[in-house]
């Protein structure tokens, strides 16, 4: 434990991301209902829950990709607080220091693979087309998709794409990659491929939020897991604590239904 | 007399091909206007501005729905018009022997057919994944950047079938400015035919050549629209 303090399931010191009384709603009905989170660096946090509670919700309330109605969100110190105005610069800023992973893989479809990866670099961070290149083979040869790199997204089979996805997420050198629902879009033969490339990009010791709904994955990934229920916080702790020996009745329930043992 | 005379029918082709520079000028002036009125329109159709979306969906409507030739004859008397006083306050010259109906002609297509292509612009806008814009604005990218680099080229993808059969059907309507003394192709070969009144061979020259070109326009677009692909095809 004193060996990987980053790796800690305890009280976090060094957090890079820090969720603080989130309420968020869909189209007058409110989804989250004041969460709190943090995540520390180097941690790799999965978040488990049935459907429609507030999981995805909550992972895109971290990039501002949705905005919650109040409450505050922080990455490596930039803080958007939604008691007030939102600068745009702000968002901005944040989103600079996340990366994220899409369930559909939303590649750009007008890039080839290479250039999806170069995309962020170039245009976003300012990095030369030749640094940008050599950064986005590298993690095109991370997620084993190198031979890839000159195709275009429809050219590519779905669990290719989201590989290819992981490596433009990785390439910007995030503080935080966030993936969501990384694999319920795939064929379940391509689910073992993706599950591959995100264990190697958590070996890398890159900080990971992954919204999942494959249990026995987030056992094997995860140094930590909450579980959300009805918007609500309802459990967390180490893979060990939820996942194998769950306290609460309807944890319990929710893991004897998606993966009986 | 029985049948076409083969002979003129030949000979009048490089005649009524003479006229054909004006029509595609007419066509690309016309075209390039309605492309930009459409940018416009669309822009504000897409965007929340509800007062201005619905003035601009009741213009649309209005220019619908009134005839080509009446636009057309409306402008022939309008522009004339408004080029004199324009010519009044010192704007322009204005000399009352060549009143301007080449232009007259291109505001009234253009106009005519912004209000087609608005349905082009906003439709392929809209046919973008919503995922594209929200990875672009999850690595980073501003609201330009997305517009620019993602969204608008996917979109222009998407419409270039759409745009190509109105570029077609604005080309051969680019014929109903003979109606306001614009020179163009069916003008050229009407002049040509009134001599010995052979005007059945010079229709059907004036037919291939529009025919010609329309052919080769869908082919362009045809080898463009497979180049295209993989930005279009659904993985």
């Amino acid at each position: 434990m004193t060996g990987q303090p980053q790796r800690n399931a305890g009280p976090i010191h060094r957090a890079i991301v820090e969720v603080h009384a989130i309420h968020a709603s869909h189209g007058g009905t409110e989804v989250l209902h004041g969460i709190d989170l943090s995540v520390g660096r180097g941690e790799v946090l999965a978040i488990l829950g049935p459907s429609g509670s507030g999981k995805t919700t909550l992972l895109r309330c971290i990039n501002a990709l949705e905005r919650p109605d109040s409450g505050t969100v922080r990455v490596d110190g930039v803080t958007l607080d939604y008691a007030g105005h939102v600068p745009g610069r702000s968002i901005l800023a944040l989103r600079r220091k996340t990366a994220m992973v899409f369930q559909s893989y939303n590649l750009f479809r007008n890039r080839t693979a290479l250039r999806n990866v170069t995309e962020g670099l170039t245009v976003v961070r300012g990095v030369s087309r030749t640094q940008a290149d050599r950064t986005a083979r590298q993690a095109l040869a991370a997620v084993r998709m190198e031979t890839y790199a000159d195709r275009y997204p429809s050219q590519l089979s779905g669990g290719q794409q989201q590989r290819v996805s992981i490596a433009r997420a990785l390439a910007l050198k995030p503080d935080v990659i966030l993936f969501d629902e990384p694999t319920s879009a795939l064929d379940p033969e391509r689910v073992g491929d993706v599950h591959d490339a995100i264990a190697a990009v958590a070996d890398s010791g890159v900080t990971m939020v992954i919204v999942t709904h494959e249990v026995r994955f987030a056992r094997s990934i995860a140094t930590r897991v909450v579980f959300l229920d009805g918007g609500r916080i309802l459990g967390q702790g180490t893979p060990e604590e939820i996942i194998d020996h769950p306290s609460s009745p309807r944890i319990a329930g929710f893991l004897r239904h998606v993966s009986p043992a | 007399m029985s049948g076409l005379d083969y002979d003129f029918m030949i000979a009048d082709l490089p005649v009524v091909l003479a006229g054909l520079p004006t029509t595609l000028l007419l066509a690309v002036w016309s075209m390039l206007i309605a492309c930009l009125l459409a940018l416009g329109f669309g822009c504000v159709i897409l965007s929340g501005a509800t007062l201005l979306r619905w003035f601009v969906s009741a213009v649309n409507t209005f220019i619908k729905g009134v005839p080509l030739a009446l636009q057309l004859l409306f402008c022939y008397h309008a522009v004339p018009l408004a080029a004199r006083w324009l010519a009044s306050i010192g704007l322009m010259s204005f000399d009352p022997r060549h009143p301007p109906y080449f232009p007259a002609a291109v505001i009234a297509i253009a106009c005519n057919f912004s209000a087609y292509l608005t349905d082009v612009v906003t439709s392929s806008a809209q046919a973008v994944d919503r995922g594209q814009a929200e990875a672009a604005a999850a690595v980073g990218m501003t609201r330009v950047q997305t517009a620019t680099r993602i969204v608008i080229p996917q979109a222009l993808a998407i419409a270039l079938p759409g745009l190509t059969n109105y570029g077609v059907w604005l080309l051969k309507s680019t014929s109903l400015a003979s109606l306001i003394n614009v020179t163009e192709m069916l003008a050229t070969a009407q002049i040509s035919a009134a001599d010995g009144y052979q005007y059945l061979e010079a229709y059907l020259d004036a037919a291939v050549i529009y025919w010609a070109t329309c052919a080769a326009i869908e082919g362009a677009s045809g080898w463009l629209d497979r180049r295209l692909k993989p930005l279009t095809a659904v993985a």
